[in-house]
């Protein structure tokens, strides 16, 4: 076939657009990926187990709560800004060929 | 390089699918509301593609018309012509079982005879709904549980037993269990995955195996609750009873073992994991529901009266037992003289399945109508 279709691949892909979106200023798309990041901050600061996570973005949850650890650290929902989305943005770019591999 | 030609290629292609969709004819409201609302979409992705270039938007923009395009599909094989009405609706009392009712079961018939597959998109894709609540404001009230099988087995009652393996897939990656069931075992120490091996034999290293490998278990457990172990003979006979593991699948020895000691209450480790987290996760518990009928009217040629869902899906596994013990015994049980063959058999067996579920749901429906 032409192109193969990849569930996990379009999660990561949408996501990305959204934290785009969301660096731009975005109020509707901060709104959007702030309850992701809120998880992942949860899972990194052992608030919340993996399997406790809703499977909404559950993809993009697990690749941050796993490569992007020193980053979600110590961190809460309040002070996620646009230099943390820049940042995270990175670390998905920079991992999501990993995690689809 | 700049898609915005491309993406009204895109556009064209997708109008076309849309006027040739707008006579389509549904059994159901659901179905002409959804489609309602995707022309709508269609128009609000038009207006809005004119002086687009950045490339996150185009991106965006294609995955809304694939959306369109992907709906129509299963839609056009969904209208009341071609839908496989009676088995659709046992699948849907089943997935009631398991979700609230903001899904519709929609098929597409495909010209391969072994097409049986689900596909993901357009139930659980979150992303794609937000982006399109977000851009135009519209949202879709239900979404489609899209599920491929054969157009030529699409009244076949006997294949469509694995269609339960089908929408096994849909509620596992709702709840993503299988997933959930991967990371615990992967997070076990290697003494206590030796309970697993037999059945993970791709190791626990390997995350993508062992996901799609408890997948298959799950799908399978899924089933069994409904059609017992109906889809054990296909799946032997297609595999011809394999003992070879796939990537993508456990072999055909050990999916078939662990469907019968769920169903035999046998302990299991896969089967005693998999239960613990579909409960953690869905709040439901894997169980037996299906009744396993004891009757003689499909040898009197008559339908079963079926008066609650157990039964109701406890028919395919009636129809499989009768089936396996040959026509011979079905024409001495009928106290038929005459010739009767096996080809007679499966016309009689089939015909009569369906017209025990189909009258089921006519009941239902008259019902509702009175109330």
């Amino acid at each position: 076939m032409l192109r193969s279709h990849n569930q996990q691949e379009l999660e990561f892909d949408f996501f990305i657009s959204f934290l785009q979106h969301a660096i731009e200023g975005d109020d509707e798309y901060i709104k959007l990926v702030q309850p992701i990041l809120s998880d992942v901050i949860q899972v990194v600061n052992q608030e919340k187990g993996i399997s406790e996570l809703d499977s909404v973005g559950l993809n993009v949850k697990i690749l941050l709560s796993q490569k992007a650890n020193s980053l979600f650290s110590g961190l809460s929902e309040d002070k996620l800004n646009r230099k943390i989305f820049n940042d995270i943005l990175n670390v998905l770019n920079e991992n999501k060929r990993h995690a689809l591999a | 390089m700049d898609y915005t030609s491309l993406l009204n290629l895109h556009l064209s292609q997708t109008e076309i699918f849309v006027e040739k969709s707008k006579n389509n004819s549904y059994s159901d409201l659901d179905k002409k509301n959804y489609q309602d609302n995707l022309n709508k979409l269609f128009s609000a992705v038009k207006g809005s593609i004119s002086g687009l270039s950045a490339v996150a938007p185009v991106f965006e923009k294609q995955e809304h018309l694939s959306f369109i395009c992907n709906s129509l599909e299963f839609l056009k094989d969904s209208i009341l012509s071609s839908m496989p009405f009676e088995v659709v609706n046992c699948l849907n009392v089943a997935m009631n079982d398991w979700i609230d009712q903001q899904y519709i079961i929609v098929t597409s018939l495909n010209n391969n005879t072994l097409a049986f597959s689900y596909d993901p998109t357009l139930a659980l894709e979150d992303f794609v709904y937000q982006s399109i609540d977000i851009q135009y404001g519209i949202t879709f009230a239900k979404r489609l549980v899209q599920i491929n099988l054969p157009l030529i087995l699409s009244r076949d009652y006997f294949s469509s037993v694995v269609l339960y393996h089908e929408l096994g897939h849909f509620i596992d990656l709702k709840y993503a269990i299988s997933k959930i069931v991967a990371m615990e075992v992967q997070s076990i120490s290697s003494s206590d995955f030796i309970q697993y091996e037999q059945f993970l034999v791709g190791g626990q290293n390997e995350i993508d195996i062992l996901t799609d490998h408890l997948a298959e278990y799950f799908c399978d457990i899924f089933a069994a609750q409904y059609i017992g172990k109906s889809s054990n003979y296909y799946l032997q006979y297609l595999t011809r009873n394999s003992s070879n593991a796939s990537y993508s699948h456990p072999s055909t020895i050990n999916r078939v073992k662990v469907v019968n000691d769920f169903i035999d209450n046998i302990d299991n480790p896969i089967v005693k994991l998999i239960k613990k987290i579909t409960f953690n996760r869905s709040g439901r518990h894997l169980i037996k529901r299906h009744e396993d009928i004891v009757s003689d009217e499909f040898y009197k040629f008559l339908p079963i009266e079926i008066d609650n869902t157990a039964k109701l899906h406890g028919v395919f596994a009636y129809a499989w037992e009768i089936w396996l013990k040959g026509p011979d015994d079905f024409k001495v049980n009928a106290g038929l003289t005459g010739d009767f063959t096996s080809d007679n058999a499966y016309k009689v067996l089939n015909n009569l399945v369906e017209k025990s579920i189909g009258n089921y749901f006519i009941e239902k429906s008259w019902e509702a109508s009175l109330i």
